[in-house]
């Protein structure tokens, strides 16, 4: 449980830099936009979502670190055995899925539009590139 | 894979929010495994044995693999 707090503080510590890399990210985009140096609107939705999330996760997490029971309770949603084999088989079942429905997409439009072609193998290609490099790295590593 | 879970918590009289607590997992796993739902992996089947003072084979009934 010990190295599962250092791992919390950890976890707070990269949200707080990620939260003030999008709002450092937010303000560039959005003062460059108002001098015309780029073109196009900077979805602040996006940002703004993103921040109050990892704002709303950095506060549970400091409670949690905090206050033993929510603590407590925090190891066992995040360690709980079954909930990680359920988010392991929902990850591998959605990435073969994603693979057969890019593999149909990226056929059927070799029939329509070549740039839709070339774009959709283009993102099957890397897809499958991580997928069986990610197989051969955890292959080796368990 | 069967176990025994269900009837030896009943008979310590051990809610399953407690059994849950003690084994440091969510009351859903504690639920799926009284089910037969869910196979507990060694470590867990381990810590539930010793919470119930039985050992392993007497806690969890392998039937053999029915595909072999």
């Amino acid at each position: 449980m010990e190295e599962f707090r250092s791992k919390l503080k950890t976890r707070i510590i990269l949200c707080s830099i990620l939260t003030v890399v999008l709002v450092v990210a937010l303000i560039t985009l959005q003062s460059l936009e108002r001098r015309g140096t780029i073109h196009g609107e900077t979805n602040i939705g996006f940002f703004a979502g993103g921040i109050i999330i990892l704002i709303m996760n950095i506060l549970r997490m400091k409670k949690a670190l905090k206050d033993e029971k929510s603590f407590k309770d925090w190891y066992i949603r995040n360690t709980d055995e079954r909930a990680v084999a359920v988010q392991l088989r929902a990850a591998n079942f959605t990435s073969l899925f994603t693979i057969v429905l890019l593999g149909i997409a990226t056929i059927v439009f070799s029939y329509i539009n070549n740039v839709a072609y070339a774009v959709l193998a283009a993102a099957l290609g890397i897809y499958m590139f991580i997928y069986l490099g990610s197989l051969i790295y955890f292959n080796k590593k368990m | 894979m069967k176990n025994k879970i269900q009837e030896l918590r009943k008979a310590r009289k051990v809610t399953q929010q407690e059994l849950a607590d003690a084994l440091s997992v969510t009351r859903q796993t504690i639920i799926s495994l009284e089910n037969g739902k869910y196979n507990a992996s060694l470590t867990l089947a381990h810590k539930a044995a010793q919470f119930f003072g039985v050992t392993i084979e007497e806690l969890f009934i392998f039937e053999g693999e029915e595909n072999l």
